[in-house]
């Protein structure tokens, strides 16, 4: 190789190094790394596949108002140990009605109906005063003890009593929850 | 007191196989930016640079991914199946479109020369020039100046990724920069006096 075209070739090397440079800095979007995060979890095993519909709703929610449910869950819970005396009628939940888990917001209306009639599922909580028609209310999806369920009246399996289960809470606008309705193949 | 040398990326790949969380970010953020770097300059596309990336990590989480450490380091198989995928878009051609300069998301260090403005729009032309003139080589060019020159593997691991001898790898190299020399002189010579007289296109870096 002569020296001009052992000179032209360095020449390029330099000029592909500031290329280098220039586009050192590029990267993938944020967005792939918390793709790439859930399909380790998945494959890891460490997100449970068996609630799927928890992340559908997770994905519609805002974070607000899954804080605001985390400190409402306590408060749930709370109540529920309050109550001493079971309920004289025993709900039988219904099965998830997916058209209610697409959509987070929840009509008044819908509670209070829901709540006359337990053909929906809806439980009022104790204690607690009930939507007003016409007042906007959250819906989340938690999961609760079964042991909590017996303080509404239902029948829970003493074998299963450990065992969580998953459960939708009406919250009112104050984030106070109102009612409960718990996802299950009737099986406690 | 000396600081804990950082984990390998073959340990964060064993402690990623036991499910450590943690492990997998560190080796994705490690090696994401060199994989799309690679797959933005070998298809001008930041979607398919974008799922390119995508693909890889995949594959990488899967159990049977095939990644063998006797064979050559971990960077080198990620650019290898990166360099599978992009072939594959390439053939569909789904890749050969206009190249895409992602501005916003670069954060893209400035070349500015505040005393002399003139100078380093001369400076960013000539580098843009050049990089368009990689992204015009033939496929076998393109891809061992991305790796050796852009992405600065040596030329075992490139050689590992592309599936070739070292030496092969180190011809390919040589006969690439002659092409774009030849492509920047071409480029410079209806313009450029300097060129005429035989001055090189890319002094400046020199």
């Amino acid at each position: 190789m002569c020296a001009s075209e052992w000179a032209a070739q360095r020449s390029v090397a330099a000029g592909l190094r500031q290329v280098a440079a220039d586009w050192s800095r590029l990267e993938a979007p944020p967005r792939l790394e918390g793709r790439l995060l859930q399909a380790f979890r998945e494959q890891a095993g460490l997100s449970p596949a068996r609630r799927p519909s928890v992340h559908r709703i997770a994905t519609w929610i805002p974070v607000l108002a899954w804080a605001g449910a985390s400190a409402a869950v306590l408060l749930l819970a709370a109540s529920l140990v309050r109550v001493h005396a079971p309920q004289t009628a025993t709900p039988k939940p219904s099965p998830v009605n997916s058209a209610i888990l697409a959509d987070s917001q929840y009509s008044s209306d819908a509670v209070q109906a829901e709540t006359a009639n337990l053909e929906s599922g809806f439980v009022p909580l104790p204690n607690v005063e009930q939507l007003a028609p016409n007042e906007p209310g959250d819906l989340v999806t938690v999961e609760v003890p079964r042991s909590a369920m017996m303080a509404l009246g239902f029948e829970v399996n003493p074998e299963r009593a450990a065992e969580t289960v998953q459960a939708e809470v009406m919250f009112g606008p104050d984030g106070v929850a109102r009612a409960v309705r718990f996802l299950d193949d009737g099986t406690f | 007191m000396t600081s804990p040398s950082p984990d390998t990326d073959d340990d964060l790949l064993l402690r990623m196989r036991n499910g450590d969380e943690e492990a997998f970010v560190s080796l994705y953020r490690r090696r994401q930016g060199p994989i799309y770097r690679f797959a933005m300059h070998m298809s001008g596309s930041a979607h398919t640079a974008e799922d390119v990336t995508q693909e890889v990590f995949l594959a990488l989480i899967r159990e049977d991914c095939g990644y063998d450490p006797e064979r050559g380091s971990l960077s080198a198989y990620l650019f290898g199946i990166a360099r599978k995928l992009v072939l594959r878009q390439l053939e569909k051609g789904r890749a050969d479109v206009p190249f895409e300069y992602p501005v916003e998301d670069t954060g893209r260090p400035s070349l500015a020369a505040p005393d002399n403005p003139l100078v380093d729009l001369t400076h960013k032309e000539t580098i843009e020039s050049l990089r368009k003139a990689v992204l015009a080589l033939p496929r076998r060019y393109r891809e061992v100046v991305v790796l050796c020159d852009l992405e600065e593997l040596d030329y075992a691991d490139a050689a590992v990724s592309l599936g070739c001898p070292i030496g092969t790898v180190r011809s390919r190299l040589h006969r690439a920069r002659a092409l774009l020399l030849e492509k920047l002189r071409f480029e410079k010579s209806p313009r450029s006096q300097g060129t005429a007289l035989g001055l090189n296109p890319l002094r400046s870096f020199i």
